[in-house]
């Protein structure tokens, strides 16, 4: 028996389908169109807010899929970079567009000091701690209110603007030109986060996800590693919050809403930890659904706690799970004949 | 110096239905080693359940707390024998996602069925107030407090002189031990989780009289046991009392002095300084997970 | 022959009991060192200790020169002391040929950048990477599975790769754990090869095993430990005849003669 080997570099033995490439240029010039085609702003909003949870899904990918570390911290970095976003354009002057930088900056600077005593002890201690921050932040933002002005929030946020030379400045209070800057931005941090995982540093940390002593023994510093993927989902925690609130244009204590949360979990469980194209897709379905399912909010949630269950009993590793499987039994036939 | 007092005896009412949940997060940790996301929620279907009997029904407030209690552990072993009894050991974020998805599904079901706004139960007992000794003590939060301690008794006669409560304490020490004991794993751990589930619902319809009913109550408390339950070292029941105990003094203190912010702040400011400095926690035994 | 490793006054102490005391232990550079002792007598213990998993109570531990006592295990790597794990570990969902690519230190030396945007630089060590690993993969006869994910393997076969992963590291010290449990003995014989080849370019194994017969034939010094301590060490054929040996083993009436039948 003779099996050729086409060894992949890019470490994936989590599988892309071969048709990834095409597909993903394909849907990337259909999301360029697609507001000239359906100019409804109503269509246009929600897919702002579905690229705003695509790159914070693939921030919760990262260190949960990837890294293996079960983090409730993203909507608090989440927070952060949005009241980051508010402080820094209200009260400091900065520029929305280098705003938007330093909220991530700042988040994942957080993250970075949060990562020692989070991992310190265990798996269940970082979940919990990562927690506990998240609740902290949205008490600080409801409390602290000579910098946050409290439940009431920061109103009246600048958008960034695109400035075209001759062409004049297109202000991103339009929805339509609003639905390019948050493109943009979420294929920036989202393909940074593709180039990364599926560089040798991506290899490390899944090696260090599926057995830590082993990678340990070979030299590599597990802390190391985590923490850094701690803080580079914190980074892209904070630029999707603040995109979100530049969007809408008020930053107030609810950023830091359980539903966030939960969304986010559904949105990356039912996806598939671990597997880079099927958590965007779903952070685009999940943001599409509620629109299409017109129902009572307690209901859909209720529907919603069903699928995370139904997922963690069923399907543990999500839509992208099931490739992995395939592609497993197809090795197993072939080393077999 | 009277003030203090009273904080203080606030302090230990607050931090005794903290450790009923505590308790029972730490015992289901014990033999499951998943934490339970959704043990705040089942908090609040025990007070759901318990103002709907009171309210609705016209039962006695003792009465309904027996059988809000009853109902809520009831349940919990369901939980464990449809979901919770399919995990193996090292399963931990599943758990967690599975418990959180429980959560979900009961906190959004009871805001669909009844509703999401605030509601107030009374009993014969609201607005009455004892005085002891100079303090001002709350008759409601009393018998709260001493139902509590009641059940705390119970379950550590139960832990140290029965049977079943040696098998789980053993259990949770090594797997293998129970079958030593003689008895199924899946019995222990299902017992286990309806104690402890049950004891959620007790504080929850205990309270319920106190303070207000309604759906999204489940989430804030139980974040705050997580918090009581690192403090104490994970699995740990002892651990679990005094912690809770000292964190209801200390936010009871802390609110007093300071501010409301504040108060809520500092269970998970002790959190953090304790993970630095005992990372095990105050009566941990380390448990890996 | 000098000591590439050497422990002293070694002890370790889990909650009142002293798996490990007072254990002065030396690997000699260039041989091959055999570990052995009944179950319980603290082995496992020893090499956690020597290779960072868990830090010492007391003693000493010193590698090619340094203190290493008590320093994390991915510090040792680098430093060419590297171990296998007795229920083999291998990164299941990663193809056996990821599987040496992340065990090889070269990469980690680059910046995170570079790394990210596969710089020509990176690019390079990759490929050389690759060719190494394929060529310990030849050695160790499993090149034809490097594309397949590690998970589908055989018990023996993760050995193997767990060997392969072993030397891309480039160590001096490897120390084995069990290399032979639960494997068949074709693969007992590729093993047992292996590490006479490697030993024969340099290498320096530590070699924890309970196949007798392995340790008889393949070392050249034995080191016996029971309940804790070092009961003897010497010659294999010497530590075979030494009557305290054989009480330890018969104590658990497993006799050296007869142990080991499985292997041919």
């Amino acid at each position: 028996m003779s099996v050729s080997t086409p060894f992949s570099t890019s470490s994936d033995a989590g599988v892309q389908p071969r048709l990834t490439w095409p597909l993903v240029v394909l849907s990337l010039a259909g999301l360029i169109l697609l507001p000239s085609i359906w100019p409804s702003s109503y269509v246009v909003n929600v897919l702002i807010l579905a690229f705003i949870f695509a790159i914070l899904a693939t921030g919760l990918n990262l260190i949960f899929g990837y890294t293996g570390l079960l983090s409730f911290g993203q909507v608090g970095f989440f927070g952060l970079g949005a009241y980051l976003y508010a402080l820094l354009t209200m009260d400091g002057g900065v520029s929305p567009w280098l705003s938007i930088l330093l909220a991530g900056i700042g988040s994942g600077f957080v993250a970075l000091l949060l990562g020692y005593p989070a991992l310190r002890v265990s798996r269940a201690s970082f979940v919990i701690v990562t927690l506990s921050v998240t609740l902290l932040a949205a008490l600080l933002a409801r409390n602290w209110v000579e910098i946050t002005r409290g439940p009431m929030g920061i109103p009246r946020l600048p958008a960034p603007s695109i400035d075209l030379l001759g062409l004049g400045t297109f202000s991103g209070h339009d929805p339509h030109v609003f639905y390019y800057i948050a493109l943009a931005i979420a294929v920036a941090s989202i393909g940074a986060i593709y180039l990364l995982v599926n560089s040798p540093i991506g290899r490390v940390l899944r090696a260090i996800n599926l057995d830590e002593p082993l990678a340990a023994s070979q030299g590599i510093s597990p802390k190391k590693y985590q923490i850094a993927a701690f803080a580079v989902a914190g980074i892209l925690s904070g630029i999707a919050g603040s995109l979100h609130v530049s969007h809408l244009g008020i930053v107030d204590p609810s950023i830091f809403d359980p539903y966030y949360s939960e969304m986010l979990l559904i949105i990356v469980i039912v996806g598939g930890p671990g597997s880079f194209w099927m958590v965007v897709v779903s952070s685009l379905v999940f943001m599409a659904i509620p629109e299409l399912l017109r129902m009572a909010p307690e209901l859909r949630m209720v529907l919603f706690g069903m699928v995370l269950v139904l997922a963690a009993m069923l399907f543990p590793t999500g839509v992208g799970g099931y490739f992995e499987q395939r592609k497993l039994a197809m090795w197993r036939r072939s080393l077999r004949s | 110096m009277e003030f203090f007092i009273q904080l203080v005896i606030n302090g230990l009412m607050l931090g005794m239905v903290y450790a009923l949940i505590a308790i029972g997060l730490s015992l289901i940790f014990g033999v499951l080693e998943i934490v339970n996301f959704a043990h705040g929620h089942f908090y609040m279907l025990g007070a759901t359940v318990l103002a709907a009997l009171v309210t609705s029904a016209g039962i006695g407030f003792f009465p309904s707390l027996v059988i809000a209690t009853v109902a809520v552990g009831v349940v919990g072993y369901l939980v464990y024998v449809v979901l919770l009894r399919h995990f193996r050991e090292g399963e931990f974020d599943r758990g967690i996602i599975l418990t959180i998805g429980i959560g979900m599904v009961l906190q959004n079901g009871v805001a669909y069925l009844f509703g999401s706004s605030s509601r107030m139960v009374d009993t014969s007992l609201s607005f009455v107030s004892w005085d002891v000794a100079g303090f001002f003590v709350d008759a409601q939060r009393t018998v709260a407090v001493l139902v509590g301690a009641v059940a705390i008794a119970a379950l550590y006669a139960v832990l140290t002189f029965t049977r079943i409560g040696k098998a789980m304490r053993a259990f949770a020490q090594n797997r293998e031990a129970a079958f030593i004991v003689g008895i199924r794993p899946a019995v222990i751990a299902g017992i286990a989780v309806a104690i402890g589930i049950a004891l959620a619902g007790l504080a929850g319809a205990a309270l319920a009289p106190v303070f207000a009913v309604h759906p999204a109550m489940g989430a804030p408390i139980l974040f705050k046991v997580f918090a009581i339950i690192i403090i104490g070292g994970l699995g740990s029941l002892p651990g679990a009392l005094v912690a809770s105990l000292l964190i209801g003094v200390t936010e009871s203190v802390v609110g007093g002095y300071s501010s409301v912010a504040l108060q809520d702040a500092v269970a998970f400011m002790l959190m953090i300084v304790v993970l630095l400095a005992f990372p095990a926690g105050l009566f941990g035994k380390g448990i890996r997970v | 022959m000098t000591a590439i490793l050497t422990t002293h006054g070694l002890c370790k102490n889990y909650r009142g009991i002293k798996a490990v005391q007072d254990a002065d232990l030396s690997v000699a550079r260039g041989g091959i060192t055999g570990l052995i002792g009944p179950n319980g007598s603290g082995k496992s213990t020893t090499i956690d200790c020597i290779t960072g998993f868990t830090r010492p109570s007391s003693g000493k531990v010193s590698y090619d020169g340094q203190d290493i006592t008590g320093s994390p295990s991915y510090g040792l790597a680098g430093i060419g002391l590297v171990r296998t794990f007795q229920n083999v570990r291998v990164y299941e969902r990663l193809s056996v040929m990821d599987n040496l690519i992340v065990a090889s230190q070269s990469l980690r030396a680059h910046g995170w950048l570079p790394l990210m945007l596969r710089s020509t630089a990176v690019k390079a060590d990759e490929k050389a990477i690759m060719q190494e690993a394929l060529s310990f993969l030849e050695l160790v006869g499993m090149a034809h599975y490097a594309g397949a994910p590690a998970g589908i393997l055989s018990y023996g076969q993760r050995k193997l790769v767990a060997l392969a992963a072993c030397l891309i590291t480039h160590p001096k010290l490897i120390v084995l754990d069990e290399p032979l449990a639960g494997v068949n003995p074709t693969i007992i014989r590729k093993i047992s090869g292996l590490i006479e080849t490697l030993n024969e370019q340099g290498l320096t194994f530590l070699i924890v095993e309970h196949n007798v017969d392995f340790i008889m034939r393949h070392c050249d010094h034995v080191i016996v430990m029971e309940q804790g301590k070092k009961l003897t060490e010497g010659k294999p054929e010497d530590v075979r005849r030494d009557e305290r040996v054989l009480e330890a083993y018969l104590g658990k009436r497993v006799g050296l003669e007869t142990k080991g039948t499985a292997y041919a």
